[in-house]
């Protein structure tokens, strides 16, 4: 894994992707296999994030889009050429523009999330006479992958109107909802968040998921007993919330307790 | 660069381990990908989730073993 890992990381680090190898073992063991393997991108240590990606072995990777979203699982190995490509177009690059002041509003609207700030900078830019045709290009390179993610973020609050987890699509919401004010993507989050609040059914599948979340933090899986104790729990939850998209998650993260 | 036939089959024997006590389930394509609190870094490494955000990242949860 680590020489493709590698190569990855050598052709698309100046694009916009981050390689990084994760592990939750300790410091002297990593510290000795990043001596011994030299892999080119970084290493961290970080107990408790495979548990939260339900990784099933090792190497498992994940690729995640700017959006934050997962767009490949361990189920394909190491994702093609072509999704990372097609990931990196929305990828604002902002580090291509040159280190100048005339950037400064743009960098701090950008690394604060005020996305309606940075549109509103590169609409401007389009028409100001500050810059000659070389740096007008890269703006507008910056500008169309910019656009290209508002339009994702679009796409994705569509997508999480589908449901089936309407708790985790409310939360999503909410976040667009801030970080995309003044912005389409926010204003489509707004309406559909309040679509979700009239929607009698909706509502109590996000009452479900939620408790159900309770439910799964109130054990430690990684202790025998306590695995046990949530196995329980969770068929008991399946059982009280069957025909429900929550009652179906407990089932399956309890089947799961059991092939261990 | 080429991986060695050696590193290879060591790749391929690792993945077919189990890891054991995860309740979750892999996450599925489209999920939201849950930011995780980084110890210590290596190579450069963020030292936080939220300092990659905004990149397309590649994760790959290893084991040293």
């Amino acid at each position: 894994m680590i020489p493709r890992l590698n190569e990855i990381h050598e052709t698309y680090k100046d694009k916009g992707l981050i390689v990084v190898g994760v592990s939750d073992e300790t410091e002297d063991k990593l510290a000795n296999y990043v001596d011994a393997h030299a892999p080119k991108y970084p290493i961290v240590r970080a107990p408790g994030a495979i548990g939260k990606y339900g990784g099933k072995y090792f190497p498992s990777v994940f690729t995640i889009s700017p959006d934050g979203k997962i767009l490949s699982t361990p189920d394909e190995r190491v994702p093609p050429d072509s999704l990372i490509k097609k990931a990196l177009e929305s990828v604002v690059t902002l580090a291509d523009l040159p280190d100048d002041s005339r950037f400064n509003s743009l960098r701090s609207a950008y690394k604060k999330k005020h996305f309606a700030k940075v549109a509103e900078w590169f609409e401007d830019a389009a028409k100001s006479q500050d810059f000659d045709e070389k740096l007008k290009a890269l703006v507008a390179e910056q500008h169309a992958r910019f656009k290209e993610r508002a339009k994702s973020m679009v796409e994705e609050v569509s997508s999480l109107g589908k449901g089936p987890d309407y708790y985790a699509a409310q939360a999503r919401l909410l976040e667009i909802r801030k970080d995309w004010k003044g912005m389409p993507a926010a204003k489509e989050a707004d309406a559909m968040l309040k679509q979700f609040s009239k929607d009698r059914k909706i509502k109590s599948e996000i009452s479900a998921l939620k408790r159900l979340a309770r439910v799964q933090k109130r054990y430690d899986p990684t202790s025998t007993v306590q695995r046990k104790r949530l196995k329980k729990a969770l068929l008991e939850f399946a059982r009280r919330h069957e025909g429900t998209y929550a009652g179906q998650k407990a089932a399956q993260s309890a089947k799961k307790l059991g092939d261990k | 660069m080429n991986p060695s036939p050696c590193f290879r089959r060591a790749a391929f024997g690792l993945a077919g381990l189990l890891l054991a006590g995860t309740a979750q389930a892999q996450l599925a394509k489209g999920t939201m990908a849950p930011s995780f609190e980084i110890k210590k870094a290596w190579n450069g490494g963020p030292k936080s989730f939220g300092e990659v955000k905004g990149q397309v990242i590649l994760l790959e949860f290893f084991a040293t073993w």
